[in-house]
C-alpha cells in the first residue's frame, strides 16, 4: 500500500466515522417532550377538530385523551376515591369518541391462587364498567375481562410491586 | 385377602387414630417422625435373557422402587445392604436365596422377569413375603415395546394394594400448565413427570386444566380467543371445542364424579357465580346468587355436593353447597383466606389452600365438615392449585418457592414433600388424573 492509496483510505474511514456519529447523534437525541401526540392535536387546522385518530389516542396511556389505569387496594373490588376521580375522567373521554367498544382489564398482585385471582380481577373489572355506566357510558361499550394474576405490570414480590398489579386497565375490544 | 384388606383398614384407622391423638400432644409428634414404621422392601433388577431389554429391565425395577417409596408406607433396601452372594436375578424362582433377603432386612421381595413376545414387552412380577418364603401376589403385564415405565407401574398399584389396602396411582397421569416465556400450554405427563406431552399449541395463554374422570378430557381456560373463555380438548381427537364463552369472566371448570356435567365460574349475570353446564357447555344452571364473590366450584366424590369458595364471610373462606345449589354453608372458619378447595376422591378430606399473614400459601387438608384442619406444606413462596390423586395418598400442587413455578406432591399421612421428580420445565396448576387401565 503506497502512501497516497493509504491516505485515501484514511479519509474515508474519517468520512465514515464522521457520518455515523451524526447519525448516531440524530438517533439519541431524545424527542422533546412537547412534541408529542397530544400537543399536536392542539395545534391543528383551527376547524376545531382535532385531526387525529382519537379512538386510537383513547387507548394511549400517554395521551391526555387515553383512559388512565386505575388501582385497587389489596384483595378488594372497591372503587378507592382516587379511582373514581380517574373514572370520571375517563367516562367522558369514552363519551367523547362515539362507538368505540372498550375492555376493562381486571389484574390481580400474585397474592392468592391463580383461581381466586380470575375471579377478583373480574370483580374489579365489573366494578369499573358499572362506574362507567352510573356515569352515563353505555353499558354496551363497556366489556369486562379478568387476567387474574397473569400479567404483572412490574415484577417484584414487595408491597411497591403488588400496588402497581391491582389495577383495572383499558383496552380496545375486539370484534 | 378381604380379611386382611380389612385388618388393614382397621390398622390405617388406628394409625389416624394415633395421629389425632398426637396432634393433640405436640410433644409427641418428634419422637413419632424418628420411628421408621414404614415395611422394608428389596427390589433388585429384573432378570431378563434378552441383552437388549437389560437397561428397560433395570429401569422397570426402579420404577416399582420409586412407585413404592413414593406411597409413603415403604422403605427400599439399599443396593449395599443387598445378600453377598446375590449376582442378579434370574429366571430360575429357585436360586433365590431367602432367607439371605430376610437377613438384610427386607420383609418382602420383588421379583421380575421381562421378555418380548409378539412385539410386546412382556412383564412377569412376583412379590415374596419373606417371613413364609411364599408368593403373595403375582401378575403379567404386556405392554406396546418403550412402555416399560407403564408396565412397572401396573405392577406396583397391585403390590401397594397387596400391602396396604388401597391399590398405587402408579399408573395415573397429570395435567399441567407448561410454561416457556410468556407462553402456557396444557401438557399431560406420567404422575411421576415422565413422558411430559404438549397437549395444546395455542401459542397464548391457556390455564388450569381439569381432566375428566375418564382422563379422555381435558376442561380448560384459555387466552386464545382474546377474553376468557372454557374450552374442553377431546384428547383421542386432538381437538379443543368450546364449554363457555360468555361475556366476561369463564373459569374453574370441575368436573362431576360421572363425566356429565361440569361447575364453573361466570360473571355474565354481573358478578362472579357459579353454574352448572354440560361438556358441551349445554343446559346451563346457576347455582349461587349474591352480591359476594364466589368460585373455584369441585365436587364431591358422589356428586352430591359443591365445595367452592366465597367471599360473603368479608374474606376468602370454604363453603359447601348440595349439587343443586342447596344448603349453603361455610364450613371453613379459618384465621386467614382459604382457597382452592378439592374434594378426596375417597370423600374423606378436603385439601385447601389457606394464606395467614405473615406465614404465605400453605397447602392444609380439613375434614369435609371444616374441622380437624392441619397444615401439610411449610414453605417460601406460594402453594396452590391442589389437587388429589386417586389413591387418595397426596396433593399434588404448585409451588413458587424455588423462584420458577414447579409442581410438588405431599403425603397427607406421613407430610412427606416430593419435588415431582421428572418434571423438566417450569409448570403450575396441576390437575390429577385417574389411573390408566
Amino acid at each position: 500500500m503506497n502512501a497516497k492509496s493509504m491516505l485515501r483510505v484514511m479519509t474515508v474511514m474519517l468520512c465514515l466515522v464522521l457520518v455515523l456519529g451524526m447519525t448516531g447523534c440524530k438517533h439519541k437525541k431524545p424527542a422533546p417532550l412537547n412534541t408529542d401526540v397530544t400537543n399536536k392535536v392542539e395545534s391543528t387546522s383551527g376547524d376545531g377538530q382535532p385531526n387525529v385518530d382519537l379512538s386510537k389516542l383513547l387507548f394511549e396511556k400517554g395521551s391526555k385523551y387515553g383512559l388512565q389505569t386505575v388501582m385497587f387496594d389489596f384483595d378488594s373490588s372497591s372503587l378507592r376515591p382516587d379511582a373514581m376521580s380517574t373514572l370520571k375522567d375517563n367516562a367522558e373521554k369514552i363519551k367523547a369518541v362515539p362507538g368505540v367498544i372498550v375492555q376493562v382489564a381486571g389484574h390481580c398482585d400474585e397474592r392468592g391462587t391463580q383461581e381466586y385471582n380470575l375471579a377478583l380481577g373480574e370483580r374489579r373489572a365489573l366494578a369499573v364498567r358499572n362506574y362507567l355506566i352510573q356515569l352515563g357510558v353505555s353499558g354496551d361499550r363497556l366489556v369486562t375481562i379478568s387476567y387474574g394474576k397473569e400479567f404483572p405490570a412490574v415484577q417484584g414480590n414487595n408491597e411497591a410491586a403488588w400496588a402497581q398489579n391491582r389495577r383495572a386497565e383499558f383496552n380496545a375490544a375486539s370484534k | 385377602m378381604p380379611s386382611m384388606m380389612r385388618c388393614a383398614s382397621v390398622l390405617v384407622l388406628a394409625a389416624l387414630a394415633a395421629c389425632a391423638a398426637t396432634a393433640q400432644q405436640p410433644s409427641m409428634i418428634t419422637i413419632e417422625k424418628h420411628q421408621d414404621t414404614r415395611i422394608p422392601v428389596a427390589v433388585p433388577p429384573f432378570a431378563t435373557a434378552d441383552a437388549g431389554l437389560r437397561a428397560a429391565s433395570e429401569e422397570m425395577a426402579q420404577t416399582v422402587a420409586d412407585d413404592l417409596l413414593f406411597a409413603g408406607v415403604f422403605a427400599i433396601i439399599p443396593r449395599n445392604m443387598y445378600p453377598a452372594n446375590f449376582a442378579g436375578f434370574t429366571s430360575d424362582l429357585k436360586s433365590i436365596d431367602f432367607p439371605a433377603w430376610r437377613a438384610a432386612g427386607a420383609q418382602n421381595l420383588v421379583y421380575g422377569l421381562v421378555l418380548q413376545e409378539g412385539g410386546q414387552l412382556v412383564g412377569q412380577f412376583r412379590l415374596f413375603d419373606l417371613v413364609s418364603n411364599n408368593q403373595v401376589y403375582g401378575q403379567e403385564v404386556r405392554v406396546a415395546q418403550g412402555s416399560q415405565r407403564l408396565a412397572a407401574h401396573r405392577f406396583s398399584e397391585e403390590v401397594i394394594r397387596y400391602l396396604d389396602a388401597v391399590a398405587g396411582a402408579g399408573t395415573s397421569e397429570i395435567v399441567f400448565t407448561g410454561i416457556s416465556g410468556k407462553t402456557k400450554e396444557i401438557y399431560v405427563a406420567d404422575y411421576d413427570g415422565a413422558n411430559a406431552k404438549k397437549l395444546t399449541d395455542h401459542g397464548s395463554v391457556s390455564i388450569k386444566p381439569k381432566v375428566s374422570p375418564d382422563g379422555n378430557q381435558i376442561a380448560y381456560l384459555s387466552y386464545k380467543d382474546r377474553y376468557s373463555f372454557l374450552y374442553v380438548l377431546d384428547r383421542r381427537s386432538g381437538k379443543s371445542t368450546v364449554l363457555s364463552k360468555e361475556v366476561g369472566l369463564n373459569s374453574s371448570p370441575s368436573w362431576s364424579p360421572d363425566g356429565k356435567r361440569l361447575a364453573m365460574t361466570l360473571s355474565k349475570d354481573g358478578n362472579t357465580e357459579i353454574y352448572l353446564r354440560n361438556p358441551d357447555g349445554s343446559n346451563p344452571v346457576r347455582l349461587t346468587r349474591n352480591k359476594d364473590g364466589d368460585t373455584s366450584p369441585c365436587f364431591s366424590p358422589d356428586g352430591s355436593k359443591i365445595v367452592f369458595v366465597s367471599d360473603r364471610a368479608g374474606k376468602p373462606q370454604v363453603f359447601v353447597m348440595d349439587a343443586d345449589g342447596g344448603n349453603q354453608t361455610r364450613i371453613s372458619f379459618h384465621g386467614g383466606n382459604a382457597y382452592d378447595p378439592v374434594w378426596s376422591p375417597d370423600g374423606k378430606r378436603i385439601a385447601f389452600v389457606s394464606e395467614v399473614k405473615g406465614e404465605g400459601f400453605e397447602i392444609y387438608v380439613m375434614n369435609p365438615d371444616g374441622s380437624n384442619a392441619t397444615q401439610l406444606t411449610n414453605s417460601n413462596g406460594i402453594n396452590e392449585s391442589p389437587s388429589w390423586s386417586p389413591d387418595s395418598r397426596h396433593v399434588i400442587f404448585s409451588s413458587s418457592r424455588g423462584g420458577a413455578s414447579a409442581l410438588f406432591a405431599v403425603n397427607v399421612t406421613t407430610g412427606q414433600e416430593t419435588r415431582i421428580p421428572k418434571m423438566t420445565l417450569p409448570a403450575e396448576g396441576p390437575s390429577w388424573g385417574p389411573r390408566r387401565r
